[in-house]
């Protein structure tokens, strides 16, 4: 008896929240299909495919905005989509390469890394006109900015360091070492520590950003491409493309507790409450972990080769 | 003359690492009537490649199937292809390795798995795939160094190995 009201009850939520656009959503894009798939992380399913540039890569969600904005390398532009109407309101010039993507957490800025310019591009995300064009290092690849909007992080791939971008001065005022070839940054919710990626060196360095000086070296999988942090910051998932597996981080030990299966290819990836999201590169669809198992829950198609670089779970 | 060598300039000031062109991938798979072991057993030998690619001429590794082991691959039209392995799993029947020099190949970074699994009625599948960037690194690039001539070579080495591998296993 108390069994079956339970399941009613579930029934009942689970119905309650189906009805009420459930949340949250997925925004993938896809660099051989030139598109965006959206998924409902709720309903396990796409729910709309976004026709954007060429080859898109990058992705940032800006609720504070309204938008998402996707790089396209191929095509040198910025796509713009509504989150509400889920379509390409604008496109914008991307500079010669754009490769990763943040907004401010205010909504009101956007940077992009400009790889063949070794540039970062600063677009004010209202009216989506550039504001500048920061030099940066060379080949610069992942972007943060932190969570008070006044430092952009950004991994200058070939220099094998972390610039440090003043939002008020737009100029690069410091570098911090990382290993080799940095690629993708992730800030903890916090912003206390900055993780930059390096992809040749198969680690993470793990960055103090208030003394600037690099706190450790964590060795993970071969290839490590992307990273995301749990809501309370106390842990980080980073995927390892070469090993096909997800490096599980405690961030106060700042070591590897769990490492699990992470598909072929895993590239991007994000936590969206107790699901992990990791794209699977190679096998064009997107995987959901259990965030304290890592146990993979469901597995749903995307478009064609997957990227998902950048922060692309969306509430609404 | 001064197009080429600005071309051969450009690529040197670009590492083989990069990462502003698209990355490309191509998964070639064949059916074989023949046991997984059997199949496994003709493609193990991460050093002998010619036992089975009609392309290659001779495979020298300096470590065997152990992880990092480097293999030099001379192929028969000319050239050489350097790759290093990067995972062997004899139990899953499948390796991973990447490639250090390209050579001829219009390819950059180029990282591949070819593994042998169960197919219907006893026989089996080989599934070939490769991660890859074009050949030309910066933006704009010349046709023969595209992103469709690298999906093209690669299919071409993948299909043309494949296809001889199935003959030779096949052959009574």
């Amino acid at each position: 008896m108390t069994r079956y009201r339970l399941a009613l009850t579930a029934g009942f939520a689970i119905a309650w929240i189906g009805a009420a656009a459930a949340a949250p959503f997925a925004y993938i894009t896809n660099q051989a299909s030139h598109d965006v798939s959206v998924i409902d992380l709720a309903q396990q399913r796409v729910v709309a495919t976004i026709p954007v540039g060429r080859s898109p890569a990058g992705v940032v969600v800006s609720e504070q905005a309204g938008k998402a904005f996707v790089s396209n390398p191929d095509s040198k532009t910025v796509s713009v989509i509504d989150l509400a109407s889920r379509r390409v309101i604008d496109t914008i010039d991307g500079g010669s390469g754009p490769v990763g993507i943040d907004a401010a957490p205010d909504g009101k800025r956007l940077y992009v890394a400009d790889w063949y310019a070794n540039a970062l591009l600063v677009i004010d995300a209202a009216t989506h006109r550039r504001i500048a064009s920061v030099p940066v290092g060379i080949a610069p690849a992942g972007v943060a900015v932190a969570p008070d909007n006044a430092l952009i992080y950004v991994a200058n791939r070939d220099d094998d360091a972390i610039g440090i971008v003043d939002a008020g001065s737009l100029r690069q005022v410091a570098t911090v070492a990382a290993g080799s070839h940095p690629f993708a940054v992730g800030l903890t919710p916090d912003g206390s520590k900055l993780f930059a990626l390096n992809v040749l060196s198969n680690d993470v360095s793990v960055i103090d950003t208030r003394t600037r000086q690099r706190l450790a070296t964590i060795g993970v999988g071969n290839s490590p491409y992307g990273v995301a942090f749990s809501a309370d910051g106390r842990r980080a998932w980073v995927t390892n493309q070469h090993a096909e597996t997800v490096s599980v981080i405690d961030v106060a030990t700042l070591r590897v507790v769990h490492t699990v299966a992470g598909g072929a290819y895993p590239e991007g990836i994000a936590v969206a409450g107790q699901r992990v999201v990791v794209v699977s590169w190679m096998d064009d669809c997107v995987h959901l972990l259990d965030a304290d198992s890592g146990k993979r829950l469901a597995t749903i198609d995307t478009g064609r080769n997957p990227r998902g670089f950048g922060h692309f779970i969306s509430a609404q | 003359m001064r197009v080429s060598l600005m071309a051969v300039l450009l690529l040197a000031t670009t590492v083989a690492w990069a990462h502003g062109p698209t990355r490309q991938k191509v998964t070639e798979t064949v059916n074989i009537k023949a046991a997984p072991e059997a199949v496994w057993a003709k493609i193990k030998d991460y050093g002998a490649m010619q036992d089975w690619h009609p392309a290659i001429d001779k495979t020298v590794a300096d470590k065997g199937n152990a992880v990092g082991s480097t293999r030099t691959l001379t192929l028969k039209g000319g050239g050489n292809v350097v790759e290093e392995l990067e995972s062997y799993s004899d139990a899953e029947r499948k390796f991973s390795y990447r490639m250090k020099d390209p050579g001829p190949v219009p390819v950059t970074n180029y990282s591949s798995t070819i593994s042998v699994k169960p197919g219907e009625g006893g026989g089996s599948v080989v599934e070939w795939r490769g991660a890859f960037y074009r050949k030309f690194m910066n933006n704009d690039p010349p046709p023969e160094q595209n992103d469709e001539a690298a999906v093209k070579a690669i299919t071409g080495i993948y299909q043309l190995g494949l296809g001889n591998l199935k003959s030779l296993l096949e052959k009574k």
